[in-house]
């Protein structure tokens, strides 16, 4: 058995030598070009996979593809740690922090208006009418959403600014700081005053920037997307025409004469 | 933006140091706070305040005036 494993062996060195020897005149001219053979699919990979991971690195996300959020600033402290800017193409987290304790604190401002809008009216008598949207808008958050997109290209076009820094100033011009509340002393009820947390001043001034786009939109030649871009402009201005501003200082008047 | 002064807002910047654990108000609605005056004449005090809806300690909030203090809450 030994033997007959020995005589292969030596045989496959012989036959090894043989050609090597022939071989190693010819490598020298093989060698080359199946080197580069081998060095071209091995380059092309990581070049395919990397300019892919290039490209998204060095595109910014946009809100609705178009607007930078780099740029803008929250300038009143109080209302910075509520105000987030995340830019997203489709603004939209699919209610999955939803549980959480201030959920609300990442969710987007744009995200939040949107869901604001998403009601089929005012919830109460205005000026003595009942108020409803033009085609009930509750769990049509797409269709809100083109509503909100047409608003800001709306706003953009007639300002040339950014309307998400608009929607900022606005936001921080309608936020009211002072409230009142009822208590009870022996039988007779007082109005007291009271200040307003940073989350619920947010609340406020959304909930009302919505409501006054429903109702300039109600049995009007005006789109739901102009009346929004309207009082967007309104508020930004601090102009006392502005909804959500005869709101603010409504409450706030109140409140002052029941320190 | 940065042309233009900076704004100016009503009220008093104040900060929020401490949350009593009792609600109050006729509904449960209104809590207690103590919050550190930011800004203004009474700068750097530390005052009892009722303010409405969800607060945490951290939080920025804005005062109309900064003179009254809040009677503390009252256990029975």
């Amino acid at each position: 058995m030994q033997e007959e494993n020995k005589a292969p062996q030596e045989k496959n060195e012989k036959a090894q030598a043989e050609p090597a020897e022939n071989a190693a005149a010819a490598a020298a001219q093989e060698a080359p070009t199946e080197q580069k053979a081998a060095a071209k699919p091995a380059e092309k990979r990581p070049t395919r996979r990397s300019s892919k991971k290039e490209n998204i690195a060095f595109t910014e996300s946009l809100l609705f593809g178009k607007y930078s959020t780099k740029d803008v600033v929250v300038e009143d402290p109080s209302l910075a740690n509520y105000i987030t800017l995340t830019p997203k193409a489709y603004p939209n987290t699919f209610g999955r922090r939803r549980n959480r304790v201030y959920y609300v604190a990442h969710v987007s401002v744009v995200e939040r208006l949107i869901n604001k809008l998403m009601r089929g009216g005012t919830g109460q008598k205005i000026g003595g009418k009942v108020i409803r949207t033009e085609g009930a808008l509750q769990g049509k958050k797409i269709k809100v959403v083109h509503v909100v997109e047409d608003a800001f290209e709306i706003i953009n076009k007639k300002t040339g600014k950014n309307p998400v820094q608009m929607l900022v100033n606005a936001l921080e011009n309608a936020a009211p700081i002072e409230d009142t509340t009822r208590i009870r002393y022996g039988g007779i009820n007082y109005n007291v005053a009271v200040g307003i947390s940073a989350a619920r001043r947010l609340d406020v001034a959304l909930r009302n920037m919505a409501l006054s786009s429903l109702i300039g939109a109600f049995k009007n030649k005006k789109s739901l997307a102009d009346a929004l871009a309207d009082e967007i402009t309104l508020a930004a201005n601090k102009d006392p025409t502005s909804y959500a501003i005869k709101k603010k200082v409504e409450l706030e008047r109140i409140a002052r004469s029941a320190r | 933006m940065a042309d233009e002064q900076p704004k100016q807002y009503d009220g008093h910047l104040a900060e929020i140091v401490e949350i009593q654990p009792r609600k109050t108000g006729m509904f449960g609605s209104i809590i207690q706070v103590m919050c550190k005056i930011m800004d203004g004449k009474d700068k750097g005090r530390v005052i009892r305040r009722n303010i409405s809806g969800k607060a945490k300690v951290g939080d920025m909030i804005r005062l109309g005036d900064t003179s009254r203090e809040d009677k503390p809450i009252n256990v029975k």
